[in-house]
């Protein structure tokens, strides 16, 4: 049996670790809004790829990839495919929104939404949406972070404390250093989780099978169509290959909507920034490939984990590493929970008082204030987060898939700011709101979806047909205000 | 005024989407050859995604001029 000692042991210098890293970073920003949220747009190459590689190797990624793997073989490959289809239109959208940033001043996505349709109200709905959707993903990752801590303590630190730890410090770094906090501690979380995914995806086919061929011909011998898309589904059958299509569509859509990661257009120091982080971006999803190969050995294994989702920590305790090394392993897993979960909490706060507080109050709050503010409601997402975890009996898939279908209902009002002049301010509040609600009740009645389709896209849906037809009984805004905003978008530094 | 590099990363991202989803991927659909030990179908994505970090390589170069 491993020595649970050792594994928290190498956890609890991982976690001193982070603390350091993220305390320190804070003094690298100024005590200003800018500085706490959008580092002063100074983030260089470095940061940025770890911040928007974080937000893919997340807890989902380390836990629910392997656990996809093994439990529905090749449909978790839609993972590895949504990430570059997300981004790609980044490319575009990143650079504007940080042109417009750096001349108007945003720090979020909402707030660039109620400048250009010259509406705060559109902010407050943006805001109260985006909030919405990263609640459940905030969760997502407390949970994650839980399972991996109570497995290699077998039980010795349940699922709330190891969430509750491993939290605490998140939410001491995002208090000290913001945004600083978050991008730094990433740099280190990333570096981390990548050695250890790459040494056991690779390790622990050699040990269990001889090899990554051998092993797959072992499993194509058993079970073939493990190895072909679209897999199967939750319950072992062959998945409907209309899923795994609309799984990849809603999450290529969503992805780059998500407002811990959109707005970090305003955090990066320059274009080239932006387009040299799109361009590396691809090989953290290249990085998937071990944790996959993680979950393929556990396919033919000989013990069962209790749920798919702890498939890794199952193989690492069961397969005779030293407790070292299984220290390891979990410091990588928190690391993955971690770095999305910092991002969230300090974006979910910053939008909830840029956005949504300053919207309804009508109060201009000096910059101090502003950045307590946003301190206080850091604490209150990560409380309010942690209850969803505790208390939600969804799976991390299940919780993933809900957070999705929100966050993408801010798509149109996004694409509708750059691309359609005819977009008002009452359409995109109305859209937004239509489409979320319709999410959410389908979210809570499923059996009500049209052919499995998933809830996210059906909201989408309506949507953009009720952001057309309200923007088109409405008067936009003056054409001049959409010229030079649009201008100052397009023109490159 | 669209420049080529930008029709270029238009139709690769059309292309991986029609290539990665179904129904076109019913055609390609099949375990082997393995390549590297993994299976076809890991390979078939991995390969897109490379193109990707082509295609973004191309834009690159192209907005530096």
């Amino acid at each position: 049996m491993t020595d649970w000692r050792v594994v928290v042991g190498v956890v609890a210098v991982y976690l001193i670790i982070n603390l350091i890293v993220g305390l320190r970073a804070g003094s690298r920003s100024t005590d200003t809004v800018a500085g706490y949220v959008a580092g002063d747009r100074g983030f260089g190459t470095l940061v940025m790829y770890f911040v928007t590689g974080a937000s893919i190797y997340s807890a989902f990624a380390f836990l629910g990839g392997p656990g996809w793997a093994y439990s529905r073989g090749a449909a978790a490959f839609y993972i590895m495919v949504y990430g570059v289809l997300g981004i790609a239109p980044y490319w575009a959208l990143g650079q504007w929104a940080a042109r417009l940033g750096r001349r108007h001043g945003y720090v979020t996505q909402a707030s660039m939404l109620a400048h250009r349709f010259e509406n705060r109200n559109v902010a407050v709905v943006a805001g109260v949406v985006s909030v919405i959707a990263m609640i459940p993903y905030v969760a997502l990752q407390m949970q994650g972070a839980g399972i991996i801590l109570e497995h290699v303590t077998d039980g010795r630190i349940p699922r709330a404390l190891g969430a509750a730890i491993a939290y605490g410090v998140v939410l001491i770094y995002v208090w000290r250093s913001g945004v600083m906090g978050v991008g730094w501690t990433n740099v280190f979380q990333g570096v981390f989780m990548l050695v250890l995914a790459w040494t056991l995806g690779l390790y622990l086919p050699y040990r269990l099978y001889g090899g990554v061929g051998e092993m797959f011909a072992a499993i194509e011998a058993a079970r073939p169509e493990m190895l072909m898309p679209p897999g199967l589904d939750a319950s072992g059958a062959i998945w409907a290959p209309g899923a795994f299509t609309s799984a990849i569509l809603v999450s290529a859509l969503g992805f780059m909507m998500w407002p811990h990661l959109f707005m970090k257009a305003f955090a990066a120091k320059d274009d080239a920034t932006i387009r040299r982080t799109i361009l590396l971006f691809p090989t953290f999803q290249l990085f998937l490939i071990p944790l996959f190969l993680v979950g393929f050995a556990g396919v033919l294994y000989s013990s069962a984990p209790d749920s798919a989702d702890a498939i890794m920590p199952h193989i690492v305790l069961t397969s005779g590493l030293p407790a070292v090394v299984v220290g390891l392993f979990c410091a990588g897993g928190l690391a993955a929970s971690m770095s999305t979960g910092d991002a969230l909490v300090h974006g979910a706060a910053s939008i909830a008082v840029e956005d949504v507080y300053v919207g309804v109050t009508k109060r201009s709050l000096d910059q101090l204030q502003q950045r307590r503010l946003i301190r206080f409601l850091a604490l209150a997402v990560g409380i309010v987060g942690y209850i969803v975890a505790i208390v939600s009996e969804r799976s991390l898939v299940g919780l993933l898939l809900v957070a999705y279908g929100t966050v993408v209902q801010l798509a149109p009002s996004v694409y509708g700011a750059f691309l359609w002049r005819g977009a008002t301010a009452r359409g995109i509040i109305a859209g937004l709101l239509a489409g979320t609600s319709v999410t959410g009740l389908l979210v809570l009645q499923p059996s009500w979806r049209p052919y499995g389709i998933h809830e996210g896209l059906i909201g989408l849906t309506i949507n953009i047909v009720t952001l057309i037809v309200v923007s088109k009984l409405t008067t936009p805004p003056g054409a001049e205000h959409i010229d030079a905003w649009l201008a100052t978008a397009r023109k490159s530094d | 005024m669209k420049r080529p590099a930008t029709i270029v990363a238009f139709a690769y991202f059309i292309a991986m989407t029609i290539g990665c989803t179904f129904p076109f991927l019913g055609i390609v659909n099949r375990v082997r050859p393995f390549v590297l030990g993994l299976p076809f179908m890991m390979v078939w994505f991995a390969a897109w995604i490379l193109g990707a970090m082509a295609v973004f390589g191309l834009l690159y170069q192209a907005d530096r001029r």
